[in-house]
């Protein structure tokens, strides 16, 4: 134990520097790996559906979280409020809801793993073997 | 108003300038504004489009027909704007307003990107402008550019007009309505403006001021000079005219130029014949001493200097004829010719009362002979013209023989009476040239021209004393005759001088005397006179 809190606090730690963001969904997804793309058309609520047309539900994390912001910020290049005022506006709109926002990435993972459709994003770490990464990707700053 | 005038000419040509500008510049602006106002409206529907342009993107990236439709109907709020729709993935995801593709209102579409994916085209925005109305703006908006344009040129022209018309063509026309009054002469000047002092308008009136002072000053010495030319002309005509001297003009040929009232009277010619007889030589008609005029004339022409001499004329009016002094100057001049001007003085009476005097002076009033002082006179003339060796004359003294008695027998009438007669035979034997004279008391003197040879001389003397012969009635009823002794000299052979020839001749006629009387004797130089002893003494 607590040599996985001391490895939580190096991954914080050097987390801005070569943080690694891991795109999960649940171990019997059929779908092994994704695009950027097809994620950034998930997460944007383009499309609800994996690309083998299964239904999927994308989970958030909450505003304010450092690992949210960089994760939109590497796949659509736009700061949290943009995104926020992009959801604000379909909202507005009606019929359309952005991500349902979950506390942390430890109850993002207890999700994926209890929801086949869920598809979610958190920090590089070891993970329960219900949850299988699609896509690893590498915030260089 | 006169069409012709300045200012509606700059009128005329000032409006059909300006209307000239308002056509051909409001077409230009009415054409560029329109097209402005038109790519105006263009571009605003295409800033429209970039307004909604984001959330149209969002609209056709998530294919949200809720959110499209909300863009299409914003969109077609604006009144430049007829039709919009939202095109994602090849279908209508938001439309609103008319069909946007029909063929009169092109569309106007932007390309709507991903919003998070530059290169990935998601759909397209296209609108349908209202075209109508925007013609219709463009069209009021142009409308709007060209009226306020023609405007601005009516109202400039509508300023240059007053301008020109107040600073040039009215006082121009002041200017030449002023001088058309003014008479050259009157003293009237052009007036101006102080507003045109200096300008062309203040120096063209001050021109022709000074024109006008100067054509009056001329006019006026023209006046001047005319009024003295008259002046001089009556002048000289009075003294022409009424001048009692004749005063006339000839050209050389004697042909009359022109002449004077007094010339008229004078020759008694009809005042109107110069006119008549041209040709006529006027000097011959007039002058009975025509050579005599006709050479003063020439003379007067070629030495240039009056000539003048009494000259008879013929007078038409009265009997007799006039004496007149004439004067002729040469009086040629370019215009007229060879002229030769003459004045004539009516010097009849002079001449008259002057050959009165001569005849009171040289007549023996008695006898009607020459006196004394004639025979004199006659007799050294004859001296003096006798060239030397030339013609001889003869000279007679005559003295009567018993005048005393019957004088003072019968009394002074008695003698008168034979002196008469004695006078009248004594002219009758001799010739007209000869000289008879009777001295005084009962002496005559006979000067005999051309008496060549002594034979004539006697044979006259011998006439002479012959026609005594006739007895004289002295007094009624008395009849006496008379005896004559005569003394004879010749010249030049008894005297060459009057009184050496009367010396001798009375030598020869007192001899007579002593002899017996009523005879005649011839000098003899050698004192002894040689008297006709044939002739019987009575």
């Amino acid at each position: 134990m607590a040599r996985v809190m001391l490895l939580i606090v190096a991954l914080i730690l050097s987390g801005p520097l070569q943080a690694q963001i891991l795109v999960i969904v649940n171990a019997h997804n059929p779908v092994a790996t994704l695009e950027k793309k097809q994620i950034v058309d998930l997460f944007m609520g383009r499309v609800s559906v994996f690309p083998n047309k299964q239904p999927a539900q994308t989970l958030d994390l909450k505003a304010g979280t450092p690992l949210r912001a960089g994760f939109y910020k590497y796949l659509t290049g736009k700061n949290e409020a943009q995104v926020d005022a992009y959801w604000a506006t379909l909202v507005f709109a009606g019929r359309m809801s952005p991500p349902r926002q979950v506390a942390d990435e430890k109850a993002l993972i207890q999700e994926v793993a209890a929801e086949p459709a869920a598809i979610a994003y958190v920090s590089k770490q070891p993970l329960p073997a219900n949850v299988k990464v699609v896509m690893e990707l590498a915030l260089d700053e | 108003m006169n069409i012709k005038s300045l200012h509606i000419k700059v009128s005329l040509s000032v409006a059909a300038a300006a209307l000239f500008v308002v056509i051909v510049s409001s077409q230009f602006f009415y054409q560029r504004s329109y097209e402005n106002s038109f790519s105006d409206s263009e571009r605003s529907v295409q800033q429209l489009l970039e307004t909604v342009q984001a959330t149209a993107a969002i609209a056709a990236y998530v294919g949200n027909r809720e959110l499209a439709q909300q863009v299409v109907s914003g969109l077609t709020q604006n009144d430049i704007v007829v039709g919009a729709k939202i095109t994602a993935n090849n279908e209508i995801i938001g439309q609103n307003g008319k069909s946007a593709d029909s063929k009169k209102n092109p569309l106007i579409s932007i390309v709507l990107h991903s919003p998070f994916d530059e290169k990935e085209i998601v759909g397209e925005l296209a609108v349908a402008p209202n075209i109508p109305l925007i013609a219709l703006r463009a069209r009021d908006s142009a409308m709007a550019t060209a009226m306020g344009l023609a405007a601005q040129a009516a109202v400039v022209a509508l300023l240059v007009l007053i301008l020109v018309y107040g600073m040039m063509t009215r006082p121009l026309s002041y200017l030449s309505g002023r001088l058309h009054r003014i008479t050259p002469g009157d003293g009237s000047r052009l007036d101006v403006h102080n507003l045109h002092r200096g300008d062309e308008i203040g120096l063209l009136a001050g021109d022709i001021n000074a024109l006008l002072h100067t054509v009056e000053k001329m006019l006026e010495e023209e006046r001047q000079l005319r009024h003295r030319v008259e002046l001089l002309e009556t002048r000289f005509r009075g003294i022409f005219e009424d001048s009692s001297a004749g005063i006339f003009l000839v050209r050389e040929q004697g042909t009359l130029v022109t002449a004077n009232p007094a010339f008229f009277r004078l020759t008694g010619l009809a005042e109107n014949h110069p006119v008549e007889h041209v040709d006529d030589n006027i000097v011959a008609r007039v002058f009975l001493d025509q050579e005599q005029a006709a050479s003063l004339i020439k003379l007067a022409l070629i030495s240039k200097r009056p000539h003048s001499a009494d000259l008879r004329i013929r007078c038409e009016n009265s009997d007799g004829v006039r004496w007149v002094h004439c004067i002729f100057s040469p009086a040629g001049n370019a215009q007229q010719g060879v002229t030769v001007e003459g004045v004539m003085y009516d010097v009849t009476q002079r001449k008259y009362s002057e050959d009165r005097i001569r005849e009171l002076a040289e007549k023996d009033s008695l006898t009607g002979l020459s006196n004394r002082q004639a025979a004199e006179t006659a007799l050294a003339e004859l001296v003096q013209q006798a060239p030397v060796g030339g013609s001889e004359f003869a000279i007679m003294m005559i003295d009567l023989d018993r005048f005393k008695f019957i004088n003072d027998t019968y009394g002074h009438d008695a003698g008168d009476k034979v002196l008469y007669t004695v006078a009248q035979r004594l002219r009758k034997l001799v010739r007209e040239s000869d000289v008879v004279a009777r001295l005084g008391g009962d002496e005559f003197l006979l000067l005999l021209n051309h008496a060549g040879n002594i034979d004539m001389v006697e044979r006259i003397a011998r006439k002479i004393l012959d026609a005594q012969q006739i007895p004289i009635d002295v007094q009624p009823g008395v009849l006496e005759k008379i005896g004559m002794s005569i003394g004879i000299a010749l010249y030049p052979d008894h005297g060459d001088n009057p009184l050496s020839l009367r010396k001798h001749a009375d030598q020869a006629m007192y001899a007579v005397k002593r002899q017996g009387k009523n005879n005649y004797a011839i000098y003899c130089p050698e004192g002894v006179s040689a008297v006709d002893e044939d002739v019987p003494a009575q």
